[in-house]
């Protein structure tokens, strides 16, 4: 078919089932293509014949051994398993809350992302971390007066560059010093260990 | 005038959709003489529905006795502000759907084209018997989907919104599988007509 109205736009509007601009369209079509007015005519009339269907329909006896079958099913279910069907059903009703599985499914996967977008925000922004900023000044020593005797004294700061956040400064003094003693022997180094803490050795 | 209809309407269906209400209300708690009067409401929508779905009286029987057991066990999940029938031909639809695919073919025993075409008198019209049987082979041939839709719009009479609510499937589809059918069903007239003369 070289129309532009193909066969299925046809098979719609013989029964009503094209938008109505469509449909409109497609009347005016027919006027002027006569293979498309043919084929309406003939899904007409095939249309006509699956409506005559309807009137079929199924015997009493065909509706009565159904029937019975579902009530004796419904029977032995009733005499054997009644209870626990009906706690089952109780125990599912429960637990869907009334609602229907794909719904009360739903609804916890809702749940669960409102949940996270709750929790999200409440940990937004996140804390800058916190920096520690190392200033070991000079211990005190007092150094005994022996002859040649150097003291070595290390002073490191470790300086954080510029960030947006300021950071938390945390100071904490170093607790135990070293010092090195020389003596006149050059192969004897004493190194005292001063715990400022406690203020002994 | 069309509101008339519509309230001459509401009054028919509201009065049963009130009574099926109750009686699904008594069936939840294991009245089964109130689910018997529901089945006896629908048992023939039911099982006509499956025949012509499934092709085969000895199938639709076995589906529509799946539905009824089906329809005790869930009845708790029926959502009563809805309406019934809708809801059970729904399950119909699955139950036959399921055991469609378990059988594998629609039986196309019963409705067999080539006999019609070899045995028909040439210088007659199709019988109305022969076009039945003419149209059960025609649906027969159709894939499973294409022929719920063509059986639920055109021989049961939903719309096409109802069809797609029923089947699951948007409306677009549900268009374009009724066409489909419609083009196929046309066509097998077609040749079984052409085949006799």
């Amino acid at each position: 078919m070289s129309c532009r109205y193909s066969e299925k736009d046809i098979a719609l509007f013989v029964e009503g089932d094209l938008p109505p601009l469509r449909r409109r369209e497609v009347e005016v079509h027919f006027g002027e293509c006569e293979t498309c007015s043919g084929i309406a005519e003939e899904l007409r009339e095939s249309q006509a014949m699956l409506r005559t269907l309807r009137q079929d329909t199924v015997g009493s006896a065909a509706l009565a051994s159904v029937r019975e079958r579902v009530l004796i099913q419904l029977g032995s279910i009733d005499s054997s398993g009644a209870p626990v069907g009906q706690m089952m059903r109780k125990l599912e009703r429960w637990i869907y809350a009334g609602f229907r599985p794909r719904y009360a499914l739903t609804g916890v996967v809702l749940g669960a992302v409102v949940s996270a977008g709750v929790w999200y925000a409440l940990n937004w922004p996140v804390k800058a971390p916190e920096i520690v900023r190392w200033a070991v000044r000079p211990p005190v020593v007092d150094v005994i007066s022996t002859p040649g005797m150097k003291v070595s004294k290390t002073t490191k700061i470790r300086r954080h560059k510029k960030l947006d956040v300021q950071p938390k400064v945390v100071t904490e003094e170093s607790r135990q010093v070293a010092i090195k003693l020389f003596t006149d022997d050059p192969n004897i180094v004493i190194y005292w260990l001063v715990d400022q803490k406690r203020g002994d050795e | 005038m069309e509101l008339q209809a519509t309230a001459l309407w509401m009054s028919r269906v509201e009065p049963e959709a009130e009574e099926i209400a109750i009686l699904v209300q008594r069936a939840i708690t294991g009245d089964v003489s109130a689910f018997e009067q529901i089945v006896l409401r629908h048992e023939r929508r039911v099982l006509t529905l499956a025949w012509r779905l499934l092709g085969s009286m000895e199938d639709a029987q076995d589906a529509a006795q799946e539905v009824f057991l089906r329809t005790f066990r869930f009845l708790h999940r029926f959502d009563s502000r809805r309406r019934f029938e809708p809801w059970l031909i729904r399950m119909t639809v699955n139950v036959c759907r399921d055991l469609g695919r378990k059988k594998q073919q629609y039986p196309t025993g019963e409705f067999d084209l080539e006999r019609l075409r070899a045995g028909g008198d040439p210088h007659t019209e199709l019988s109305s018997e022969e076009q039945r049987q003419v149209l059960y082979a025609a649906l027969a041939g159709l894939p499973e989907k294409e022929r719920s839709a063509v059986v639920l719009r055109d021989i049961e009479g939903f719309s096409t919104a109802e069809v797609a609510e029923i089947l699951g499937s948007s409306e677009a589809t549900v268009r374009s599988q009724i066409s489909t059918g419609r083009i196929k069903i046309r066509k097998a007239i077609e040749r079984l007509k052409r085949g006799r003369k």
